[in-house]
């Protein structure tokens, strides 16, 4: 019997304690991030805490469509920093947020596993029916730029498989799961299994990174200087590191 | 050599240690008889190869089933026995003629010989109107004639009844008494029969082998059972009162008794087994004077109406049954702790010798 | 023979309770029914990509649920009936999957059966065969994840049988396989049918190993939902009437089995 009831007593306080958050007298600041910001924004994050030691920065990762589909369903946040203009823009249309400021730009990348087990040496390859071919699925910006880049190429890609997001796709090239496929550049710098290969030098594709303050955020003033410190020197400077372009 | 040889020596892992050893011919039937507890069960396991002997063997039809010292075990499916068991275990998923064709198409037998077959059985028994019925829709007594017929139907070399008739209510059973015995008789090998019932045994066997707890204790016919029991469980089933003492020259001393009794059998000397039957004993309200040379006082401790007879037991110095009509009892006017007088005459105490091992009676009569 | 019922009179605590719990799985439908396009569901349903998945879908389950059948019944057989050292181990294992998240298996899957897996690797070398990015990717990860309900169903139902109706089939002289076979087997029917089942309806909504090990490609791999997470970020009009199908669907095979194929008794 007494078991019994310390048990239930555990059980209680842990479900308790879990629901609460981390501090309950700091501030938290909500950022919804796209994946391809993971490195980048993860350095950030400690970075800002340490000027910050008040606040707690949350980071929500996924892909930029699926992070429209929570703000616009209501989820609670104070940042969003797509990967995407367009997603940003039905936030923007929604309301959900004012005025939005790219803070980064990316390249896009061929991507092999460090061993390039299909002897890939550019884009024309990926037509090859024989090779692995992995691409971001076309719901996500990085997959909607890579079929921009390959239009552009004019080559009409094998594909095998159309990943959720573009670190599942990373992670498949990493374990040479895949032969090949298109990534960004900053994924290609932060991971020591891939190597990269240019696209063609006539590509044009630019990959604009806007970020905006949530007008429903709870945490007004947190999230005003979150972004302002991802737009400040030392912001932009872990961004450089990272891969990204400066906007 | 055909028929059952077995010497079943099993220790069950609870301290339980089985010993029996006997053997059937072809067209005897034997009930093997011992309360509930006595191992008969483990008995039908090591026989069916459900389980195996520890020591022993098991030789039917010269083949050896079951032999530890040549490390011989034949599984249940090559042994050709047929076993009626306790609840039937009928296949509740397959009609009562699936049933009955199931022994002959596992053992390879063509479906259309084998339906004949089973057509043919289940005439004999008088169920063919049951052929397309579940189990479940079947009475008790239906169910153990499927049982039967599931058995022969395999043609097989013994034939096991387990408490064939346990399940059933008494009117059925002793219906079903009857059908089982003309059909055994009908069947040509060795059968065996399991039973607690010394009703079932002594109507249906030809020889009784009597086991309590693991070990035989009497081997005979229903007729030297019920007249010379070896154990009180024996005395108890044969409904008779017996005792132990020892014999000389007619004059027995009651083991644990201060009263002797006279006996007119001298024959047999020294250390014996003494039976009374209960209708062989007089009570009277005063000392009887006559013949009978075997005549004490005593009390009576119970008093029990059995419908047309009354049992009486007797207290110290001799605690015997007596069965005398209701008539009697009350023209004694014998309640519990009437002082009574009690009387036998010496031709009725029968004597055997006591034995340290089952006892063998030599059948009066072949074939019992 | 009809029975007489005894009347039962529900504690109202229990019924308020249970109008809850049913709510738990009814809301969720409403939601889902309220937000669906009716107008344009036969156009959206019978787009390329729904039906691709659809067939995908059907195709894999059911092959994933007869492969757990025919591997699964022996499996929970094996584990029922032989005793052997580390028994209690591989029963663990074999539970595992229910507990893992689905995306852990599709990973292990992919460490073992991948092109540079234990297995994958030596496979693919000597003959070519692939399992990811195929349909065999998608019914290997459905086996993975659903089979475990089918071995530990038909496991229970094989302990709960007391063996003396195969003993008696025994001294009728079938031999172990034929015991299998025609008693053993029927005995625990109802136990097998509710295991297909359920490793059926398991494999129709795997979503996170199948993604994880077999990738996503319309027509080749991508499942209903796959198909759903798709579209749930692009169109959600075409997301809300892939849900509705698989929930069609599903509710169509579980109400047809009914009550009959779920209970342990017979219906004679």
């Amino acid at each position: 019997m007494i078991k019994r009831a310390a048990w239930s007593a555990v059980l209680f306080a842990a479900i308790v304690l879990s629901s609460c958050g981390g501090q309950d007298e700091g501030e938290v600041v909500l950022v919804m991030a796209a994946s391809s910001l993971t490195n980048a924004f993860s350095e950030i994050e400690l970075a800002f805490e340490s000027a910050h030691p008040e606040i707690d920065v949350q980071l929500n990762l996924a892909g930029s469509a699926s992070l429209r589909e929570q703000i616009l369903q209501g989820a609670p946040a104070d940042v969003f920093a797509s990967a995407n203009s367009a997603t940003m823009q039905a936030v923007l249309d929604a309301g959900e947020a004012t005025t939005s400021v790219t803070f980064a730009t990316n390249t896009l990348q061929i991507a092999v596993p460090l061993d390039n087990p299909g002897a890939v040496t550019g884009i024309a390859d990926l037509a090859n029916e024989d090779l692995l071919v992995g691409l971001c699925g076309e719901q996500v910006p990085c997959g909607q730029f890579a079929r921009q880049a390959l239009e552009q190429a004019g080559v009409v890609a094998s594909v095998d498989t159309n990943e959720g997001d573009v670190r599942a796709l990373v992670t498949k090239l990493e374990a040479g799961e895949l032969d090949v496929g298109i990534v960004y550049a900053t994924d290609v710098l932060s991971s020591n299994e891939i190597t990269g290969i240019a696209l063609p030098a006539t590509t044009d594709v630019v990959v604009a990174y806007p970020i905006a303050q949530l007008t429903n955020a709870a945490n007004e003033d947190g999230a005003r200087q979150f972004v302002e410190f991802v737009l400040s020197v030392e912001g932009q400077a872990i961004l450089a590191s990272t891969g990204f372009a400066s906007p | 050599m055909t028929g059952l040889d077995a010497h079943l020596v099993v220790q069950r892992p609870d301290g339980f240690v089985l010993d029996v050893e006997f053997a059937i011919a072809s067209g005897e039937t034997v009930a093997l008889l011992g309360p509930n507890g006595a191992g008969k069960s483990t008995a039908v396991e090591a026989l069916a190869g459900i389980t195996s002997v520890d020591r022993g063997r098991i030789t039917l039809g010269g083949r050896q089933l079951d032999s530890p010292s040549t490390n011989v075990f034949v599984p249940p499916e090559q042994r050709r026995i047929g076993v009626v068991f306790q609840d039937y275990l009928l296949f509740e998923h397959l009609s009562v003629l699936d049933n009955v064709m199931f022994g002959p198409v596992s053992l390879g037998q063509r479906r259309a010989e084998a339906q004949a077959r089973a057509q043919a059985l289940l005439e004999r028994l008088e169920i063919q109107d049951l052929a397309d019925r579940k189990p479940p829709q079947l009475s008790g007594g239906q169910a153990q004639r499927v049982a039967l017929a599931r058995a022969l139907a395999t043609e097989p070399d013994l034939l096991l009844l387990d408490e064939a008739l346990a399940a059933l209510d008494v009117a059925t059973r002793g219906t079903l008494r009857r059908v089982l015995a003309h059909h055994l008789a009908d069947f040509g090998g060795p059968r065996l029969l399991i039973t607690h019932d010394p009703t079932d045994a002594f109507l249906l066997a030809d020889r009784i082998v009597i086991i309590e707890n693991g070990q035989l204790t009497q081997v005979g016919s229903p007729e030297d059972i019920r007249r010379r029991p070896a154990t009180p469980y024996v005395a108890a089933l044969a409904g008779t009162n017996l005792l132990a003492g020892t014999n000389h020259g007619g004059l027995l001393t009651l083991q644990h008794r201060a009263q002797g009794l006279q006996t007119a059998d001298t024959t047999v000397e020294g250390s014996v087994l003494i039976t009374i039957h209960p209708t062989a004993i007089a009570l009277h309200r005063e000392q009887p004077s006559g013949s009978p040379r075997n005549t004490w006082q005593t009390t009576v401790a119970t008093v029990e109406p059995l419908g047309d007879t009354t049992r009486i037991t007797l207290a110290d110095p001799i605690p015997l049954g007596v069965d005398i009509t209701p008539g009697a009892t009350a023209a004694l006017d014998l309640r519990q702790g009437s002082a009574v007088w009690a009387s036998v005459k010496a031709t009725e105490i029968a004597v055997t010798p006591a034995a340290l091992g089952p006892r063998t009676n030599p059948p009066d009569e072949v074939g019992g | 023979m009809t029975s007489r019922r005894i009347r039962q009179r529900a504690p109202w605590q229990l019924l308020v309770l249970g109008a809850i719990g049913a709510a738990v799985f009814v809301l969720p439908l409403i939601g889902l029914a309220t937000r669906t396009p009716w107008s344009r569901l036969g156009e959206l349903v019978t787009s390329d990509v729904v039906v691709d998945a659809l067939r995908l879908s059907l195709i894999t389950s059911l092959l994933a649920a007869a492969i757990s059948l025919v591997l699964g019944v022996p499996l929970a057989w094996v584990l029922a009936r032989v005793d052997f050292p580390g028994r209690s181990v591989v029963r663990a294992i074999v539970t595992l999957p229910m507990v893992l998240p689905p995306v852990v298996g599709g990973a292990a899957l992919l460490f073992a059966l991948g092109r540079r897996g234990v297995v994958g690797e030596p496979l693919n070398d000597a003959t070519g065969f692939l399992l990811p990015f195929s349909i065999w990717g998608v019914v290997i990860a459905n086996v993975f994840v659903a089979m475990p309900f089918l071995v530990v169903t038909v496991e229970a139902a094989l302990r709960n049988l007391d063996g003396r109706h195969e003993a008696a089939a025994a001294t009728l002289g079938a031999s172990r396989l034929t015991v299998f076979r025609r008693i053993t087997l029927p005995m625990i029917g109802p136990s097998v049918r509710a295991g297909l089942v359920l490793a059926w309806a398991r494999a129709l909504g795997e979503f996170g190993a199948t993604v994880t090990f077999a990738g996503n490609l319309q027509g080749r791999t991508q499942t209903l939902p796959l198909a759903v997470f798709v579209a749930l970020e692009q169109d959600r009009d075409t997301a809300v009437a892939i849900s509705l199908v698989l929930v069609a669907v599903s509710l169509a095979v579980l109400l047809l089995l009914r009550d009959r194929w779920w209970s342990t008794g017979g219906d004679t």
